[in-house]
């Protein structure tokens, strides 16, 4: 994506080394330089507020709307978009008003997001440092274990979930949290072993401080940046699976909707009704669109270095 | 070689320990079993079909039954379709599935890999930002939303495709490999790019420029098998990604493959199909991943055996 | 110099394009090097040393443009296309780099990574290539060289590995070997032995070396003369002994007191420069060294013009313009 300046090998290249150097002399910190880079990353800033708007939108948008999500607008049954009666995105086969929909189901996407995220963002975390702070045959096995976790087929399993506890939304939480802290573990160990080897560190050790006050104080801030770029990018991962079960049949339940029930919906009567499908495939693919540039101009930010 | 192999595939039998036991305590732990809908089953009734399906023995020895039915590759009867055993149903879908799956992974590999190359090799112009906006958008835009509006365009406005339905020819295939393989090319052409730049980046590639031999060449015989060992690694996940996209693309395309009766299997609490379906399929992610590793350790003379 | 240049640097210019704007690394660049001669530039990390060798080979980063003219044989390097440098690199100039074990290939015997060598440029069947490059190996001292050949790199040892590159650099007898820190990279040990093998290269064969280091312990037994560089400009220009013996830039005295010498009694100290290399991106008016400059004055506000000080010896000092 708009990645810059970046064929220059900073080690071989003394201009770069320097044109770094003058950035340090400037007096920036790391978190100022992530943030000047990032602003100057167009589609990122671009995406940045088009998730904005989505976001308040759809947090917003529900009490701007005269129509309830399940309301039944009986005269305006698969009305097409109109501005005459009101129904801007028009109505689905039983005369619920799409833009409402589309708003709630997005309420339910992003907070499914979120939520997931964070229940991958503490296993990850708590399991990642663990594994990399203690090392030796603690890691080794650690990391035996999530690659046995890679290679099940895990959306199979998320799918056993749902058909055997039923389909209940806190489920799907947690179904998907926890099928994504792979990703999450394998790069917060990796940042904590080499964390470990840093003076600092080693220093905070020396002094006596506990393992576990040493990851509290010192590997965690220092955990921030990466973690921040992955919890960009399972944020859509996650709101991809949701929709994907969802779409399934196997989501959220009526009355509750989410982006991919509604496209689900939309699929059955394209070939009359598109509309009914259009309007949430846009805001969903948009939405993820988004996140995904995003988190790419997070970690060219945040790692300038790393291709990805 | 022999013992890296070895090692290896001494590691996929825990995991697919894990996988079945996993699979079978999680369905055991259920509320409600596959005939709780059909109520008021006369208690006589309900006793013979629970000893049919050895529901009435403890959990350890259905457990060690299950086990040993697995090892002999029998997933026992389909609790929905009766006369169907679960064998019979994978089958019967795979063929279809695995056409479809091996398709769209050919597809997306040759794809992704050019595609990548060439954004790498132009990089920060035109064309890599438009590739690669557009790479985005694949990976951006589910299956399940591309696949109706490839639906809605191609075959039912233009009219060009069947929208559905399955026969053994290609006009039946071509809407469901794209629409399964797009995302899937999209990633490897996003990792294909930057493993790419990071090669032509690399040391030794100044070596071999140093030498005089053309960009063509450096390129063709230095970098080419570097910047595709991580596409290689990607193929195990690949695998995966396409098995479960199969599950969205049969049901839209209204495809008898697994995917279909796995789905089929789910809403209808047919434990015995979903559990066979999941660890069949566990089982060719986890071989599949095996000689993915060999390829690996073939292509990298430094991995230590 | 009644001997021919084989190689002739005039106003080499080399900028990068970055994030920061524009960096010019290398300014107004002036050398020569004749047949069989070594010339070594030397100056800290970020004073455009490694740009210059780059450069005269096209091989910059992609951000990074070359103006002027290096003239080799009849032809500006600068303005070939791709197709005529290929025919100059490895053929005519070789090059070897300061870390041998990312410059080898990782994935490609040695004996592909030689024999490719040989078969871009010389009609050679496969046997006679081989027998070559086995000739190359024995001069570097690789023992075993025939089954070292079906090795990969990372089976070597960092200081074979260089020798592996010197010997690839040298398979086609070029004219010039452009070193760009051949020792940086290695164990003190293993840097005596390459400096020695280098020397006794430099003896055998006629070829040219240009040789960039900033280890004035490399320069003494092996340049003929030496060019010193501070931020992208020649500081001063002499031939090796009045460099060592009767250095006249403030720079150049400063880097030779911050290395340790043989020939001075043991309790000598030594006087690493105080500060660090100006940035590029946003130079200071006038004489780039003058803020670490123990004997910078006013005239220092104004950049100094090249003087012939001696024989064959040039400076960019204002000190040297007040002794004349």
């Amino acid at each position: 994506m708009s990645k810059q300046q970046q064929p220059v090998d900073a080690r071989t290249d003394d201009a770069f080394a320097q044109a770094l150097e003058f950035d340090a002399v400037k007096g920036r910190s790391l978190w100022d330089d992530a943030r000047h880079r990032l602003f100057k990353n167009r589609a990122a800033v671009v995406s940045l507020v088009t998730l904005g708007i989505i976001v308040i939108t759809v947090i917003v948008g529900p009490w701007l709307v005269p129509w309830d999500a399940d309301f039944t607008d009986w005269d305006n049954i698969y009305s097409p978009p109109s501005l005459s009666n009101g129904h801007y995105f028009g109505t689905d086969a039983v005369g619920r008003d799409l833009l409402v929909r589309t708003m709630e189901g997005g309420r339910i996407s992003l907070l499914v997001g979120l939520v997931a995220t964070l229940v991958s963002l503490v296993i990850g975390v708590a399991y990642g440092t663990i594994a990399g702070y203690f090392g030796g045959r603690i890691d080794q096995v650690m990391m035996r274990i999530v690659d046995i976790f890679y290679a099940l087929p895990f959306m199979f399993f998320v799918i056993l979930l749902m058909v055997v506890f039923g389909r209940n939304i806190i489920l799907v939480f947690v179904a998907i949290g926890a099928i994504n802290w792979l990703d999450m573990a394998r790069i917060v160990r990796g940042q904590t072993l080499s964390l470990k080897r840093t003076e600092f560190i080693e220093a905070a050790v020396t002094c006596g401080a506990t393992p576990f006050n040493v990851i509290r104080r010192h590997i965690l801030p220092n955990l921030m940046g990466v973690v921040m770029v992955y919890i960009t990018l399972t944020i859509p991962q996650v709101i991809l699976v949701e929709s994907f079960l969802s779409f399934l049949g196997l989501g959220v339940q009526e009355p509750m909707t989410s982006w991919g029930a509604l496209v689900n919906d939309g699929a059955q009567d394209m070939e009359s009704a598109a509309w009914i499908l259009v309007f949430p495939a846009i805001f969903l693919s948009l939405t993820l669109y988004c996140l995904n540039y995003i988190g790419d101009g997070l970690r060219d930010a945040i790692d300038p270095r790393d291709q990805g | 070689m022999l013992k890296y192999a070895l090692n290896r595939l001494a590691w996929a039998i825990p995991t697919l320990l894990l996988l079945i036991t996993v699979a079978f305590f999680m369905i055991r732990v259920a509320p409600g079993g596959p005939f709780d809908s059909e109520k008021s089953l006369p208690p006589e009734i309900e006793q013979n079909i629970k000893a049919k399906y050895h529901l009435d023995e403890p959990v350890i020895q259905q457990y060690f039954r299950y086990l040993g039915q697995v090892l002999r590759f029998d997933f026992g009867p389909s609790f929905q379709y009766r006369d169907w055993t679960v064998n019979q149903l994978i089958a019967d879908g795979f063929p279809v599935s695995l056409s479809i799956g091996a398709l769209a992974m050919l597809l997306s590999f040759v794809l992704g890999i050019g595609i990548g190359t060439m954004a790498a090799l132009r990089q920060n112009t035109g064309l890599d930002h438009g590739l690669m906006g557009v790479a985005m958008l694949g990976i951006s835009i589910p299956n399940f939303v591309i696949a109706p509006l490839l639906i809605l365009a191609v075959a039912i406005n233009l009219g060009w495709l069947p929208s559905g339905g399955w026969e053994w020819n290609w006009r039946n295939m071509v809407l469901p490999v794209i629409t399964l393989a797009l995302p899937v090319t999209a990633y490897i052409a996003r990792l294909m790019r930057g493993s790419m730049i990071d090669v032509l980046n690399s040391d030794f590639i100044r070596t071999a420029r140093a030498k005089g031999l053309s960009e063509i060449t450096v390129i063709r015989r230095h970098a080419m098998k570097p910047a595709l060992l991580p596409v290689i690694s990607y193929m195990g996940p690949a695998a995966a990604g396409l098995i479960t996209g199969s599950v969205v693309i049969e049901r839209i395309f209204a495809i008898p493959g697994i995917g279909s009766y796995f789905v089929q299997g789910a809403m209808n609490r047919d434990y015995t199909l979903v559990m066979g379906v999941v660890i069949f399929y566990g089982v060719l992610i986890i071989a599949f991943n095996f000689i993915v590793d060999l390829i690996y350790a073939w292509l990298n003379p430094r991995i230590q055996y | 110099m009644s001997k021919q240049n084989i190689l002739e640097v005039e106003q080499l210019e080399v900028i990068f394009k970055t994030r920061d704007g524009i960096v010019q690394a290398v300014n107004s660049l002036d050398f020569s090097i004749a047949a069989g001669e070594t010339l070594a530039i030397v100056g800290e990390s970020g004073s455009g040393k490694s740009q210059t060798a780059l450069a005269i080979m096209q091989l910059l980063a992609k951000n990074g443009e070359a103006k002027g003219m290096v003239r080799f044989g009849s032809k500006n390097l600068l303005e070939m296309t791709a197709t005529e440098i290929n025919e100059i690199r490895g053929e005519h100039i070789a090059m070897i780099f300061q870390d041998p074990t990312s410059s080898l290939n990782p994935y490609m015997t040695i004996e592909k990574q030689m024999l490719e060598v040989l078969e871009r440029h010389r009609k050679m069947s496969r046997k006679e290539a081989k027998e070559r490059v086995l000739e190359m190996l024995s001069l570097v001292d690789i023992p075993d060289p025939e089954r070292r050949l079906r090795q990969y790199p990372h089976e070597y040892s960092g200081g074979m590995q260089q020798r592996v590159l010197i010997a690839m650099g040298l398979l086609c007898q070029p004219d010039l070997l452009i070193a760009d820190e051949p020792t940086t990279a290695l164990d003190v040990t293993v840097q005596d032995q390459i400096k020695r093998l280098m020397r006794e290269l430099k003896e055998k064969s006629n070829t040219s070396i240009l040789l960039i280091t900033h280890d004035l312990g490399v320069v003494a037994g092996l340049a003929d003369k030496v060019m010193v560089m501070y931020a992208g400009r020649m500081m001063e220009y002499a031939p090796v002994d009045e460099i060592f013996y009767r250095p006249r830039h403030p720079y150049t005295q400063a880097l030779l007191k911050a290395v340790p010498r043989l020939d001075q009694p043991g309790d000598y100290d030594l006087h690493p420069i105080p500060g660090n290399p100006p940035n590029l991106s946003n130079l200071p008016a006038g004489c780039p060294f003058r803020g670490r400059c123990s004997q910078a004055y006013d005239a220092c506000i104004q950049m100094p013009e090249v003087t012939e000080v001696g024989e064959g010896h040039q400076l960019r000092c204002h000190l040297g313009e007040s002794v004349e």
